[in-house]
């Protein structure tokens, strides 16, 4: 069957290839054939935005983006942990909860052992049968599993142990037989977790077109979720309360927004597609304050926590 | 890294380049553009690759990035229902390849990074910039797009 998947594409044009040695060959002759555009602009935009978020007043409750980073399990093991600085201003962050919680400690214990073990080569060399437990973990060896444990043991979390699609707005709230918590919402699918935990794929119908993704983390679950925000320094946070009266926190990015809001029974994080610079796939136009703001109103956080 | 270095192993992810420029843009004109724009792209940064062992997946975002680029290029504002069905060559597995290619991107990129490519899902969550669970969900809403297409099983 797996042939069906290789065959699928014919060979590489001989256009194609030809245009790639051609451009190859003129970087070996020529390896920096281009510059740097960083200007003056860029670096006084720069310095203005760390003037304003330095100036930002902050609520006793606010917790940055940049405090719910953890080790991109994709770095190999020599590379950066949390505490530092990513490379190349990549910041991978947890959605389970605010810094204290346990659900964002355990997330970012358990991605500081997946960068530092080759699963790969481990798998490789003893191929083992795991129970049904960890099947929706990245889980694939012994070793992985009694990490997991020990983990989830430690912070006295529990696993997820089924999950189930929708496809629909109504769908979700009758599996999770809630009063509606969206507005405005043009299309919504996804999975659930047996917790009511689950993740959304979803876009509105009125004003601005948003597309985005919403996280529903019930406490006392563990989830190995994360989102990768690019540089967490490009973002501009700061507390919101919705109309409704739900206190959430709001991160404006260039590329991406962040609604996250901390709730008693759950932790709610949304990912915008969308930013300040606009997206050329799912936001074409650039995200402002007020609409970050217009967007949080779409979600009854309240509802949903 | 060395020129040739570079040069090998852009050499070696020629089908990949391919194939996920073929995901995003339909002009064979358009992809050989946006390759071009990648390699010069990735040779320029290749000092900001911290793991060499990221460096396919490092790439092929650099590439997606450029085909978004070359789509925004074309048109102001392309709208995600509004993208252009992705047009494949001819020859190969037909059958599934125009049902891979007639997917919505959403589901179109992950399902050729993940079966025609062999990324894994966290590679794949890198290169979309999408968290894991969502590619796991797409991969799973692409399959079961490609069953009612295709009428049959879905090639695992």
């Amino acid at each position: 069957m797996r042939d069906s998947w290789d065959n699928m594409f014919e060979e590489v044009p001989a256009s194609f290839e030809a245009r790639m040695r051609e451009t190859l060959s003129a970087l070996e002759e020529k390896p920096k054939i281009r510059r740097f555009r960083f200007g003056t602009g860029a670096l006084v935009a720069a310095a203005l935005l760390v003037a304003v978020l330095g100036g930002t007043a902050l609520a006793t409750d606010f917790f940055g983006l940049k405090s719910l980073t953890v080790t991109d399990p994709n770095a190999s093991p020599a590379a950066v942990s949390a505490t530092e600085e990513p490379a190349g201003g990549s910041t991978v962050i947890a959605l389970q909860g605010v810094p204290e919680s346990p659900e964002f400690q355990a997330n970012a214990e358990w991605m500081d052992f997946l960068a530092s073990y080759d699963a790969a080569a481990m798998a490789q060399e003893a191929a083992v049968c795991l129970p049904e437990k960890y099947d929706l973990y990245s889980v694939s060896t012994q070793d992985m599993a009694n990490e997991l444990d020990r983990i989830i043991r430690k912070y006295h979390l529990r696993l997820h142990t089924s999950m189930t699609d929708f496809d629909s707005e109504d769908t979700l709230y009758a599996l999770l037989e809630a009063e509606p918590f969206l507005t405005d919402c043009a299309a919504v699918s996804g999975y659930l977790y047996e917790d009511g935990s689950f993740q959304a794929y979803g876009t509105n119908v009125s004003g601005k077109s948003y597309e985005y993704q919403l996280g529903r983390y019930v406490k006392g679950a563990f989830s190995e979720v994360t989102l990768n925000i690019g540089s967490a320094e490009d973002y501009e946070e700061w507390i919101y309360t919705t109309s409704r009266g739900d206190e959430v926190q709001l991160s404006l990015g260039p590329s991406r927004c962040v609604v996250m809001s901390d709730q008693p029974k759950a932790f709610v994080a949304i990912n915008l597609l969308g930013g300040t610079e606009g997206n050329s796939l799912f936001m074409p136009e650039p995200v402002t304050k007020e609409d970050l703001e217009a967007f949080a109103e779409l979600f009854d956080f309240a509802k949903l926590g | 890294m060395t020129a040739e270095e570079f040069t090998v192993r852009i050499m070696d992810m020629k089908k990949t380049l391919y194939h996920v420029s073929c995901g995003i843009l339909r002009s064979e004109a358009d992809r050989e553009d946006a390759v071009q724009e990648c390699i010069c792209k990735a040779w320029e940064k290749r000092d900001s690759l911290k793991s060499e062992s990221a460096f396919r997946a490092w790439v092929t975002r650099i590439l997606i990035n450029e085909c978004y680029d070359i789509c925004r290029r074309g048109s102001k504002i392309v709208l995600l229902d509004e993208m252009p069905e992705a047009v494949a060559p001819e020859s190969g597995d037909r059958e599934l390849r125009d049902a891979v290619m007639g997917l919505e991107e959403i589901y179109r990129m992950p399902i050729l990074l993940f079966y025609v490519e062999g990324f894994s899902i966290r590679e794949i969550s890198r290169i979309l910039q999408i968290p894991e669970g969502t590619v796991k969900s797409r991969l799973f809403a692409g399959r079961g797009k490609l069953r009612e297409v295709l009428s049959e099983e879905v090639p695992v």
